[in-house]
């Protein structure tokens, strides 16, 4: 039994796992486009979008640390981007750092820049962090695909989705086996034998996939994925639609006037 | 005589590499029958069941309930014989439980409600309705393999064609498929090393060994002689 780190709270019963996919893909569209398009300066409504993702980790029954671990992985990678453009937009100077030859200058117009990417990308990644994880990856397809999503792309991801454990696992049997083996000899040595091991993983993966499209010949597959669309949308998933939609435009508008 | 769910003429296939793999099987089983494949590793017993759906084909000729089985016909066929891989991660390849079981009957081009009450069904035969919603890779191995029968069951085979169905079972699960194979009343085909399970479901028993078939009788008969067990590998001592 393998769990990713993103199912770990997929089976909690609440208010958020219990809407529709479709719901939870359209708010989270709203919430970003809202977030995205509003001024860095409307502090106040960062504030308000913000006090939105609290409410929804509230909803979700998902615990904090959980959603700071998380969006810790995605975060850096914004953070080291972001991090050279007060130095590199021109502007108006707030501060400047000599380096020997090399002159640093700490622009207002690079600072707010900055600010505008980083807050606006942690907003973005905290929602998408707890509607990707408040339910069934599986149900998440679901919803893409009845969003009109070519069902050939969701088999696509399904299949990523599916087998990464078992060549995962794989790979894991063929490192325990090498290191079982490995007694002493040269470093060299060892790094080739991982060469090897990603070419065997390889073709591995690959007759996997010829065995898992037999095994889909065998239950008739004929090239065309027929899946069962289902369920209507229940009246809790109109209402948190709704509400999302009036929330949103009222920070938004509210951003636009008294930021 | 009750009606031939599996008629084979004279059939040859060879590897792609030029191994010979069967040697002019002929073969009958009649509905209802409950055939034992037994044979050394290499006989060629998984290809034999591969062969029933077309999933492989070789030279010869092979019925299924009369219907030949060819490339117009693999619809028809693929429908009447439910072939359970013996690996279930490659039998098992959609999101959840409830998509694996329903893609057979979906594929059969059945009406939604008709396909959300097969699932049911199957599920509840092999006691994993509770898991409907559940990704397969939350599953454990006793509870997949039970899945992969599941998602043939739900095609209402006329033939149920099972490779190594034991193999990596704990004891306990292995009795529970027994039981649930036992209470399959369709034409069963066990391809095995597993002896034990072979007497306790299966009626005849069928020796392959190098492509060949060498032995074909009652299960108590075979499965009594040492010698023959002996000869073909079969025999653990």
């Amino acid at each position: 039994m393998h769990y990713l780190p993103a199912d770990k709270y997929c089976g909690v019963k609440s208010l958020i796992h219990n809407l529709d996919p479709r719901v939870k893909i359209g708010g989270l569209v709203l919430y970003i486009l809202a977030v995205v398009s509003t001024k860095p300066e409307a502090y106040s409504s960062f504030l308000l979008y913000g006090l939105l993702v609290f409410l929804l980790l509230f909803l979700s029954k998902i615990p904090l640390s959980y959603l700071l671990k998380r969006s810790a992985v995605v975060i850096p990678f914004v953070f080291f981007i972001t991090l050279f453009i007060p130095f590199l937009k021109e502007g108006e100077v707030l501060r400047q750092f000599s380096f020997g030859t090399i002159n640093l200058s700490l622009s207002r117009e690079g600072l707010m820049i900055a600010w505008n990417v980083l807050i606006k990308s942690y907003l973005s990644i905290v929602v998408i962090i707890i509607m990707v994880s408040s339910g069934n990856f599986a149900d998440l397809l679901k919803g893409l695909e009845r969003m009109g999503v070519p069902s050939l792309f969701i088999m696509v991801i399904s299949f990523m989705y599916r087998y990464l454990f078992i060549i995962g696992g794989t790979l894991t049997a063929m490192k325990n086996a090498k290191d079982s083996r490995s007694v002493g000899g040269a470093r060299w040595l060892q790094t080739r034998a991982l060469g090897n091991m990603v070419g065997t993983l390889f073709i591995r993966s690959y007759e996997r996939g010829e065995k898992v499209y037999l095994a889909m010949c065998a239950r008739g597959f004929d090239g065309t994925v027929k899946t069962m669309a289902e369920a209507k949308l229940k009246r809790v998933d109109i209402i948190f639609i709704s509400t999302s939609f009036i929330l949103l435009s009222a920070i938004f508008i509210c951003g636009r006037f008294y930021g | 005589m009750a009606e031939k769910a599996i008629a084979i003429r004279g059939l040859n296939y060879s590897y792609p590499d030029g191994t010979k793999a069967l040697k002019g099987i002929t073969l009958n089983i009649a509905e209802g029958e409950s055939v034992g494949i037994i044979g050394p590793n290499g006989a060629g017993k998984s290809t034999l069941l591969l062969q029933l759906n077309g999933i492989l084909r070789g030279a010869g000729n092979i019925k299924i309930f009369g219907t030949e089985v060819e490339e117009k016909n693999y619809g028809k066929i693929r429908g009447m014989v439910g072939v359970v891989f013996q690996e279930p991660d490659n039998q098992l390849f959609m999101p959840t439980v409830f998509d694996d079981v329903a893609f057979g009957p979906l594929n059969m081009g059945l009406a939604k409600e008709q396909v959300g009450e097969r699932v049911e069904d199957a599920l509840t035969k092999v006691d994993m309705l509770p898991a409907m919603r559940k990704t397969s890779h939350h599953l454990s191995f006793g509870e997949k393999k039970r899945v992969s029968v599941a998602t043939v069951l739900s095609m209402s085979p006329k033939v149920i064609a099972l490779d190594e169905p034991s193999s990596n079972l704990d004891p306990k699960h292995r009795r529970g498929l027994i039981d649930l194979l036992n209470s399959f009343d369709m034409t069963k085909v066990v391809v095995t090393h597993d002896l034990d399970l072979v007497s306790k479901v299966c009626s005849r028993v069928i020796i392959i060994d190098r492509g060949e078939i060498t032995a074909d009788g009652l299960a108590a008969d075979i499965l009594n002689d040492r010698e023959l067990l002996a000869k073909h590998d079969l025999a653990a001592d």
